[in-house]
């Protein structure tokens, strides 16, 4: 996949404001243990916790 | 007679039909003629099923005559947009690339619509692998806004908003990955739901992002959302992140009223500024669900940016992937607006991609934890700014960062759901100075959609944009 130099610039442009949000919320939130997978188990337990309020 | 019956409701036609006053011929006939004045319009649908549709419908009219209703969707007319799988049928998913693909099977939500008995109309236009927030397809001609077609209808679900608020349909499924049930039914003054992920199996349907798309309706009102919504979810073998939790009966949900409800109101000022008018419909709405007896207080709200751009990363990450060979061998055949949007994808790395999927259970968590904690729903605008016509938001010359500006202007308010996985309803909030539809967003806790129809039922009780019809 080849790329003219003016649009490979807007896509680099691009990444750099999307990894650096990234790696910025990374930094203050992520620790070596979370996985990927713990965002089902967040939506169903909170759901679950609710649930046990009402 | 049969006009005047594609003017009714979802529910109201399906209860007709179960009490043999309407028939299924006559509803389908009367969506029929309904679409052969507005097709040419709106360019709602990319394909017109009409002889399968009566069939269909004497089937499910005989089906009646003998003792049986199937559902209470049986008989009704309905439609989706272009990415729902049939079996050896064409499924386009909008593109160019998929004209004449044919289908290897049914979609799961297709599949419970069919047990119901639901008669299929047809197949609706949409951005070009639902990848669009405005209705402009270069392959099969932009989608028109029924309230006047010089305007956009909303993506990518366009088809789906366009024929359900011009009567064409009953009601429609359409997807959201950034907000393409929501800008829709908002721009074209109807209600869609983008249930909890995984509420609604996305088995069969075109993904966009697998981490991000959410099935749901379309529909007239809030009754007929959650009428079809408790048909079309649940948990389903072959998705698997399709939730295990039971369906409740949304419908008799509804009446609930929002007494002793709490409701948080927001004007969030992130991404995209609140217009006056847009803001001004959002205050009157908080007063209405007031006067209702809800208890109405402020909502604060994370940073918008970061939930943005993690939804960035995953979506072009994925679309990415997906799209590679395709992109590789045959790049001319995506819109430019469409090829470009994925670029970036290419070149993110795996790392980033990998640490956005690891946030959303964080970003969700704090969401639920602080600006849901005390309330059951806050209400915000769809879209912040008053709609704007097709041909100002046609990016495709420009392309690039034209592209990715006009994409965060429309999603600014909806792709932030879409990272943090919870339900949001967006429901008719009034009209802006142009006659075109303003939308409300309400977000709740997960799997709580009982909760936000109550909410918008009650609303549109005492309330009649969502009864207004274009002519």
């Amino acid at each position: 996949m080849k790329f003219e130099d003016k649009r490979l610039a807007e896509i680099m442009a691009e990444v750099k404001i999307l990894t650096d949000a990234v790696r910025k919320e990374s930094d203050a939130r992520l620790a070596f243990d979370d996985d990927p997978a713990a965002f089902a188990s967040v939506m169903a337990q909170a759901s679950n916790a609710e649930e046990k309020a009402k | 007679m049969n006009a005047d019956l594609a003017l009714k409701d979802l529910s109201e036609i399906a209860d007709a039909i179960a009490a043999r006053k309407v028939t299924s011929v006559q509803a389908t006939e009367a969506c029929l003629a309904r679409i052969e004045s507005w097709q040419p319009r709106t360019n709602a649908f990319l394909r017109i099923e009409k002889d399968q549709a009566l069939s269909r419908a004497r089937a499910m009219d005989a089906e009646i005559t003998s003792g049986k209703r199937r559902s209470a969707l049986h008989g009704v007319p309905m439609a989706h947009k272009d990415m729902y799988y049939r079996e050896g049928e064409i499924s386009t998913g909008g593109s160019a690339i998929r004209k004449d693909w044919r289908a290897p099977v049914t979609a799961t939500v297709l599949e419970r619509l069919d047990a119901a008995g639901v008669v299929e109309l047809g197949f609706l236009n949409m951005a070009e692998f639902a990848a669009g927030p405005t209705g402009h397809n270069v392959h099969y001609g932009h989608c028109r806004n029924p309230w006047n077609d010089a305007y956009v209808t909303g993506g990518s679900s366009s088809g789906s908003g366009s024929s359900v608020a011009a009567r064409m349909v009953y009601g429609a499924l359409g997807s959201d990955t950034g907000g393409s049930i929501r800008l829709p039914a908002s721009a074209c003054g109807v209600v869609g739901m983008k249930a909890t992920y995984g509420r609604v199996s996305r088995a069969g349907a075109v993904a966009r992002s697998w981490s991000l798309d959410h099935v749901g309706p379309l529909t007239r009102t809030v009754r007929d959302n959650a009428r079809v919504l408790r048909v079309v979810a649940g948990a389903d073998p072959r998705d698997s992140t399709a939730s295990e939790k039971s369906v409740p009966d949304y419908e008799a949900l509804l009446e609930g009223g929002v007494n002793g409800l709490r409701i948080g109101v927001a004007l969030p000022e992130g991404l995209t500024p609140i217009d006056p008018q847009i803001g001004g419909a959002i205050e009157a709405a908080a007063t209405v669900l007031g006067k209702l007896g809800a208890t109405i207080s402020k909502a604060t709200l994370p940073d918008f940016t970061a939930l943005y751009r993690a939804a960035e990363v995953l979506v072009k990450c994925e679309a990415a992937a997906m799209h590679r060979p395709w992109i590789e061998s045959h790049p001319e055949r995506y819109a430019n607006q469409v090829r470009t949007r994925m670029e970036a994808g290419f070149f993110i790395p795996a790392t980033e991609y990998i640490d956005a999927l690891r946030l959303r259970a964080h970003f969700a968590a704090e969401f639920l934890a602080t600006t849901l904690a005390g309330i059951d729903a806050v209400l915000l605008p769809t879209i912040s700014f008053p709609l704007p016509t097709i041909a100002e938001t046609d990016v495709e010359a420009a392309g690039g960062p034209a592209t990715l500006a006009m994409v965060g202007r429309f999603t600014g308010l909806t792709r932030p759901f879409n990272t943090l996985g919870i339900p949001v309803l967006s429901v008719p909030g009034g009209f802006d100075a142009n006659g075109l539809p303003i939308g409300l967003q309400l977000v709740g806790h997960s799997f709580a959609e009982g909760t936000l129809y109550r909410i918008g039922h009650a609303y549109q009780g005492v309330t009649d944009h969502h009864r207004k019809v274009p002519v």
